[in-house]
């Protein structure tokens, strides 16, 4: 009988680039810079890893594919390297990958590493391809992430009966909120507070969403390496980090093709949220967790996120967000190092950048003014494709 | 009635590969009111806004009270009515596309 | 007795002002003030011959059974393919039968009325029922032109059989004259002309009279015989002129309708008759004259069908149905005039897979989805498997046309960042009526149009062009349209 991934997998040390526009460095250049500090956090020897995957996703742009590249750029010594790639999810699903191999009792020691080198596109925003395949080439419109994205505002705002002013302004403070917590972060790409009226004065890109409502593109890398509790135990580290749950859930077909879905939230975060709750043994998450790095490409994802995780009850986020439930000082600190508004979205490091943050602030390692108070449970989450047709990923670590 | 705290003209807010900033406010009459509006111009280095930037219009409203106090940071705040009646959007959006062509989006707040 | 069943117009809901044109232009051609009145309609964008055709006919098909359709005419000086057959892209799009008798007439402005001839002899001889014919031209003059000031881009379509005919066709009388008023060659897109007086005294001067009097000696009829004269003349002066000439009644004189569409080349003596029809009384005489490279002239008796005949939005529907292009620049930069930096974003490549296409000919020319026959839920794109939760039935799909359906709003956006020729490009989630559900652009709209909920009918449009290749590729989107109480 299954029982999941709750309390089998110990994080052991992890690590993350400076996120931006890298332009002195190349793809392989921010994998080194992450494993080296994963590897010196973990405190083991490179050869003692057994097994490691690789997270990238546009690979038209960055090192191309297969698990190889990881493999001759850090000299790993002929072990199983697999990428992976899902989307947004791309990260998680390579921390996924290492976890349950640990957690099956195959290897004792894995990596999980994702990169992203977006910046040799030559324009801002992610690259052109046909990510959703050649039939969708064909028929669908010309669209870019924010469009897509925008249409849940549209819908939602719609669906609630919510004054686009009002809207407006809680998106604002959804990313004022993250703007003042990545100015604190040496790693964020954007170190700039910014206001609410800075943010709602702002151009537009995609109506409804303005230029602060969407993350831009950048490079970047992150780095997990996990073991077993126990080896973790004896390896010095008294009270690991321990992994709780990893949920991915994938659109069915429904959202897209079928006549129930609103438009107004994300189908399979709903699902994957509970997912992770069940198996992380989370019975109330307004409670239970502690903060969360929610898939803030857009401000209008993080707030149907909100509600899309049973935190905030449905349509009601705007009161939450009013109360600053979500900033760094209130209840569930949401993006507390800055979020993918400050780091930027480079895919395939996203999701384990999250990871390394809900890490950083379970260890209490950060200077007083970041720190998370009482950090029990972090939560990480990672949408990828668009509101109709997606995949959600969620990791849960405590300690 | 709302507040609305003019931004500082011609400083540049930033934001990633670019900023943006008001060069302009101004004031115009429709149907015996005052309309608030300014006019405002991103510059984008990394062209991540379609061809490289965008003029804008932003209209708060219509003028209530102008200028009357100061924010913590020292900007005027007049007070203002949000204009939401469709037609008048509609009729005031002409007006402004035809004063300032090029100036493509025109956002009521 | 052969005839018209059905008929169908389109007209662009762009249009210039010719003031504009010359307010642009008039400093290089000062003489184009003497045509700068009234104004012009001009394809959107995403419009060009092959899709205002398909509009025109959709326009006449309503509330006919599309199964019946035998045959399918297209005609235009201006189409997008010199060879991939542009009726049977049109076919795809009307999703009519596979075992179709199909044609494009092209080379001479008269081939409109040519098309619409060979129709009516294909149903006369029994060899067709029903046979389709759609005609549309989107011709350019160079900028500062006077041809640019007289062109304007429309469409029309007649459907034609031997049943329940609304105009029966009574004669034709034709003249093929390599007669050279104006020319393009293969490889160049703008019209070169001779001169005008020239093509006023040696042209419609002498071969309209003479196809006119062709017919009536032919039918033995006089030309007071007839209710309506609908002959196609670039020139209002001349038109005037054979009005005298001719002895013809002014009042009996069908609109060229030149100050609010223009001349619409191939379409225009057909556009002409779709607006004769639309005013026709049972009884009514019509004769068509069209001219360019001669002349085919026909002769219908409008029949007491045509009271039977379901209003659709034809000409004056559309006339109605428009907005100002204000801005000539935009004009130009539709049309290709104007290099203009789209930024690197709009240099995606994006090849286009001839297998790919050819198997999703359905769903992508015709969208045409699939209902799941054992829970009855329509779905787009077509699916095999079905996307009820409850259904989930494998391949036990039918055929389900999406195209004529009506469909609602349920999330919009205006992207500034996407490539677009007339930014913000607009799209969403559009729902269908009685069920299923895509993602779209929209057009023929602003941003402030779109409103969750809103109506939106489907129109077939350009899709995209591939300029390294040639390439012109086409599917639907949606346009808004009024809530009708």
């Amino acid at each position: 009988m299954a029982t999941g991934i709750k309390d089998k997998v110990a994080v052991l040390g992890m690590g993350c680039t400076k996120f931006g526009e890298r332009w002195e460095s190349a793809a392989e250049d921010l994998i080194i810079e992450a494993f080296q500090e994963a590897l010196a956090d973990a405190g083991i020897e490179k050869k003692e890893i057994q097994a490691a995957w690789f997270g990238t996703h546009i690979d038209e742009v960055n090192v191309g594919k297969s698990g190889v590249p990881l493999a001759t750029t850090l000299k790993l010594p002929f072990i199983p390297v697999t990428r992976t790639e899902n989307y947004c999810a791309t990260g998680t699903e390579a921390f996924r990958g290492a976890c349950y191999a640990v957690a099956a009792g195959v290897y004792d020691i894995c990596l999980a590493l994702g990169v992203e080198k977006l910046k040799d596109t030559g324009y801002g925003g992610l690259p052109a391809t046909a990510a959703f395949g050649q039939m969708q080439a064909l028929i669908g419109p010309n669209a870019t992430a924010p469009g897509l994205f925008a249409q849940l505002a549209t819908s939602y705002f719609a669906k609630y009966g919510i004054d686009p002013a009002a809207g407006k302004k809680a998106l604002a403070h959804i990313s004022a909120k993250s703007h003042a917590n990545g100015a604190m972060n040496p790693k964020a790409h954007l170190r700039r507070p910014v206001t609410e009226e800075q943010i709602i004065n702002a151009p537009m890109i995609a109506y409804p969403l303005g230029l602060f409502d969407c993350c831009g593109v950048s490079d970047g890398a992150a780095a997990a390496i996990v073991t077993t509790p126990e080896i973790a135990r004896s390896l010095r580290k008294q009270d690991p980090v321990l992994v709780k749950a990893i949920a991915i859930c994938v659109s069915s077909g429904e959202e897209s093709l079928f006549n129930t879905w609103d438009g107004a939230h994300l189908e399979t975060t709903c699902r994957a949220g509970q997912m992770a709750f069940q198996e992380a043994g989370i019975k109330n998450p307004r409670e239970e967790i502690s903060m969360m790095e929610v898939h803030d490409c857009f401000s209008i994802t993080e707030l149907t996120v909100y509600e899309d995780l049973q935190i905030s009850p449905r349509g009601r986020a705007i009161d939450d967000i009013k109360d600053g439930f979500f900033d760094l000082k209130g209840k569930i600190p949401c993006q507390p190092d800055g979020g993918l508004k400050c780091f930027g979205h480079p895919i395939g490091a996203s999701g384990l950048r999250m990871l390394y943050e809900m890490y950083n602030q379970l260890l209490e390692r950060w200077p007083e003014e970041r720190k998370v108070k009482n950090p029990r449970m972090g939560l990480t989450h990672n949408l990828g494709g668009i509101p109709a047709s997606n995949v959600c990923s969620i990791a849960i670590i405590g300690r | 009635m709302d507040k609305y705290i003019h931004p500082e003209l011609n400083k540049k807010v930033e934001f990633f590969g670019g900023s943006y900033l008001f060069v302009e406010e101004g004031r115009l009459n429709y149907q015996g009111k005052e309309v608030f509006y300014l006019l405002g111009m991103a510059g984008v280095e990394s062209s991540c806004c379609g061809t490289g930037g965008c003029a804008f219009i932003k209209v708060p409203g219509y003028v209530l009270s102008w200028k009357k106090g100061w924010s913590e940071s020292g900007q005027s705040i007049s007070e203002v009515e949000r204009i939401v009646a469709e037609e008048s959007q509609t009729t005031i959006r002409k007006i402004l596309q035809e004063k300032y062509p090029g100036f493509q989006q025109i956002e009521f707040l | 007795m052969a005839g018209i069943v059905s008929f169908g117009a389109y007209v662009p809901r762009y249009r210039l002002k010719r003031m504009t044109i010359f307010q642009a232009m008039g400093w290089i051609n000062p003489t184009t003030i003497m045509l700068a009145q009234g104004e012009k309609a001009v394809a959107n964008s995403d419009e060009d011959s092959l899709t205002m055709a398909t509009a025109a006919s959709i326009d006449c098909l309503d509330g006919f059974d599309r199964s019946l359709i035998d045959g399918l005419f297209f005609a235009s000086t201006t189409m997008p393919y010199l060879e991939r057959q542009n009726a049977g892209i049109i076919a795809g799009a009307l999703n009519l039968r596979d075992d179709l008798r199909s044609a494009d007439f092209s080379g001479a402005l008269k081939s409109g009325t040519s098309a619409l001839l060979s129709a009516l002899e294909g149903v006369g001889s029994k060899n067709a029922n029903q046979i389709l014919v759609g005609v549309a031209d989107c011709r350019l003059g160079k900028m500062g032109s006077p041809q640019e000031m007289i062109f304007g881009d429309g469409g029309a379509a007649f459907l034609v059989g031997n049943q329940e005919v609304i105009a029966e066709f009574k004669g034709s009388y034709s003249l093929t004259c390599d007669f050279v008023d104006h020319y393009r060659g293969s490889k160049t897109i703008f019209d070169r002309q001779w001169e005008d007086r020239w093509i006023r005294d040696l042209g419609f001067d002498e071969f309209i009279p003479k196809a006119i009097n062709g017919l009536l000696k032919q039918c033995n009829l006089k030309l007071s015989d007839f209710s309506r004269v609908i002959f196609q003349c670039s020139y209002d002066s001349e038109r005037k002129n054979l009005v005298k000439r001719l002895k013809l009644d002014p009042e009996k004189i069908q609109d060229p309708m030149h100050g609010s569409i223009g001349e619409t080349g191939t379409a225009h003596s057909p556009l002409m008759l779709a607006r004769a029809l639309e005013e026709a009384k049972p009884g009514d005489k019509l004769l068509v004259v069209s001219f360019g490279s001669g002349c085919d002239a026909l002769y219908f008796e409008v029949t007491d069908q045509i009271s039977k005949k379901k209003k659709g939005m034809g000409v004056q529907g559309h006339l109605a149905n428009r907005a100002d292009l204000p801005s000539y620049p935009k004009y130009a930069v539709f049309r290709g005039m104007l290099p203009v930096d789209i930024g690197l974003r709009g240099e995606a490549d994006f090849l286009t897979r001839w297998s790919l296409v050819w198997r999703k000919r359905k769903a992508v020319l015709g969208l045409v989805g699939s209902r799941c026959q054992k829970c009855g839920t329509p779905q787009y794109p077509p699916q095999r498997v079905c996307a009820n939760p409850a259904c989930g039935a494998v391949d036990e799909m039918e055929d389900y046309p999406f195209a004529g359906k009506k469909g609602r709003i349920l999330s919009y956006t205006g992207d500034m960042l996407a490539a677009s020729y007339d930014p913000p490009e607009l799209y969403g989630y559009v729902e269908f009526e009685g069920g299923g559900r895509f993602m779209c652009n929209f057009t023929d709209c602003t941003l402030e149009d779109l409103k969750v909920g809103a109506p939106v009918s489907f129109s077939f449009r350009k899709k995209y062009y591939d300029e390294k290749r040639d390439i012109q590729g086409y599917f639907w989107k949606a346009v808004p349209r009024k809530e009708v109480a």
